[in-house]
């Protein structure tokens, strides 16, 4: 006999949703008295070392859980209300496991609710995200980089650019040494180092996306050398007011050939030297600004050069947002760009069509 | 000296596998009218969430210019707010519920090695779906050899159909609706050039195949 009173198998779809409002609501009252408190502690005039200590607390964990909590309450009930989907599919006249229609009129709220969930484990982190050093990705790749909420996508289109090449995702990941403390050191061309801590916040306490990450949301070798990065000048919010692409490939040992204005809009200028960056294993960038390009209501973008191809007559030029995912979709399209599938953040557009939506060129 | 400004968009949307885990509603939706920035969706299918009783209320702002039907990753409050760029492939979404990897991720050294040794053919080319192939869904493709990495391939076009795939949340891969280049590891069957990598060819950079196939 499987559960329940004596001769039933199975469930009421009636109790179940009942109870999985109940778990969802419960789930609610917990993300409303984190963000309270989570609120009170950082208001709250309160210092000193005890202080200190109850903040760090907090910060460190508790809130955490308390979402997580929220968040398999969550999990728990759309559990319960895909059971109840099912159960009230099943029970139906010539039911069936298949998708009910938002259309139905026989569908209400109230005493039908329609369910279609799935009952993957999906896994939840909210709140701050703070890492340890073993999990870390060191292999570079173009890919790996994905932009922060910070207005650096100078240094995340020039990182990738440089993981592009064989002889860039080296010297990358030759920057970084893990230390036996648990740090990391960063060495610069220039002889200089930063070493930061192994705590990586890709979000914010606030659940915002912060910092740099890979497309997984987790942290990897461009989190260090961002962190770094950051400490080598006047923190996060110094390197988040822009730069230049071309700044970066200096301060990596590269060259720092760049054009823009006029230069930027000719066609077989712009093909010399990208084209001739791709072929020979050289990082290349390009940049975009509101006055350029309609997908940007103000100030400017960069993005990574991918690689160059020739097709007929076709120069053609596949380029990568940092961002992880194209974005601009249709301004992209409008211009005469073309998208992949699935969305990596690429997208492919002739050197002419290039040519007018584009503010600058980078060569490291 | 430089006469341009600084370079600084940040992304408007958090990558989908985190904007997946934060949205409270993810439905497949229609829009049925729009007023006063607020835009009215009738929801057609629910991905995650709890269904909402009648229409879903989602707010154009400036990250939003314009809204059309499609997959709304969407937050829980009023009214609604986008998690994640609006028309994001349904089989994306899919992937993230499940926990897998988006996009499909691109293969490392060694998985490339091994692509190649199975490979008969492996070309760098352009792609266009085959005639009569569905919008976001081509599993067939007529390829513009631009490239021969390994073997020999006759002509300048080939026709090259997705080959088997193990089964997965969201479904296989789709070639690209647009031209779009690739690398093609490709074998040879009664139907003809068919491919056997798991991820889809444009995923894969010419760049990177060639580094490990000229390095022994």
């Amino acid at each position: 006999m499987t559960g329940g009173p004596a001769g039933m198998v199975g469930s009421d779809p009636d109790q179940l949703e009942s109870l999985a409002r109940s778990l969802t609501k419960s789930a609610t009252q917990l993300r409303a008295a984190e963000k309270a408190v989570g609120s009170l502690v950082k208001t709250t005039a309160w210092h000193g070392p005890k202080a200190n200590a109850f903040k760090g607390q907090w910060n460190g964990g508790t809130g955490a859980g308390i979402c997580r909590a929220a968040d398999q309450l969550d999990r728990m009930a759309a559990n319960v209300q895909g059971q109840a989907y099912q159960q009230r599919e099943a029970s139906a006249p010539g039911g069936s496991a298949g998708k009910a229609d938002w259309d139905d009129p026989e569908r209400t709220t109230e005493s039908k609710p329609w369910f279609w969930v799935f009952n993957h484990d999906v896994p939840v982190d909210h709140g701050l995200k703070r890492f340890p050093p073993d999990g870390l990705d060191m292999t570079a790749a173009p890919t790996d980089v994905v932009q922060g909420a910070l207005g650096d996508c100078y240094l995340a289109a020039a990182l990738a650019a440089i993981a592009t090449t064989p002889d860039g995702a080296a010297r990358l990941e030759s920057m970084i040494t893990r230390n036996d403390d648990g740090t990391f050191t960063v060495r610069f061309p220039d002889g200089t180092s930063e070493t930061v801590d192994a705590d990586f916040y890709v979000k914010k306490d606030d659940g915002e996306v912060a910092y740099g990450h890979g497309p997984d949301g987790q942290p990897n070798w461009y989190s260090v050398i961002e962190k770094a990065y950051a400490q080598r000048n006047d923190g996060y919010d110094d390197i988040g007011d822009g730069g230049w692409t071309h700044d970066i490939f200096e301060e990596l040992g590269y060259g720092d050939d760049h054009i823009d204005g006029t230069d930027a809009t000719e066609p077989n200028k712009i093909w010399d030297m990208i084209h001739t960056a791709t072929e020979g294993g050289r990082p290349a960038t390009v940049s975009m600004n509101s006055d350029t390009f309609d997908g940007l209501d103000s100030g400017g973008h960069a993005l990574t050069v991918i690689d160059t191809y020739e097709s007929g007559d076709d120069r053609m030029v596949r380029i990568r947002n940092p961002w992880g995912y194209v974005g601009f979709e249709e301004e992209i399209r409008a211009a005469g760009g073309r998208i992949g599938s699935p969305d990596d953040g690429t997208f492919e557009i002739s050197v002419e069509d290039l040519a007018r939506i584009s503010s600058g060129f980078a060569v490291g | 000296m430089d006469t341009t400004p600084p370079v600084a968009a940040a992304p408007p949307f958090p990558v989908l596998a985190d904007a997946v885990r934060q949205a409270d509603l993810i439905i497949v939706g229609r829009v049925s009218g729009t007023h006063d920035q607020v835009v009215e969706v009738q929801p057609v299918e629910l991905l995650k969430g709890t269904a909402p009783g009648g229409k879903v209320e989602v707010l154009l702002d400036a990250t939003v210019g314009d809204l059309s039907d499609g997959v709304l990753v969407l937050d829980g409050s009023t009214p609604r707010h986008l998690l994640a760029d609006p028309g994001v492939a349904r089989r994306e979404v899919e992937r993230s519920l499940a926990g897998l990897p988006v996009p499909d991720p691109a293969p490392e050294e060694a998985q490339i090695r091994t692509l190649a040794e199975a490979a008969d053919l492996v070309v760098y080319g352009r792609s266009r779906p085959a005639p009569g192939e569905p919008r976001g869904a081509a599993a067939k493709v007529q390829v513009e050899v631009i490239a021969t990495l390994k073997g020999v391939v006759s002509g300048t076009e080939i026709d090259v159909a997705r080959g088997a795939l193990a089964p997965q949340p969201g479904g296989p891969w789709a070639f690209p609706d647009d031209p779009y280049s690739g690398v093609f590891f490709l074998a040879q069957d009664d139907s003809g050039w068919v491919t056997i990598s798991p991820m889809p060819p444009a995923r894969i950079e010419r760049r990177s195949v060639a580094r490990v196939l000229e390095t022994p």
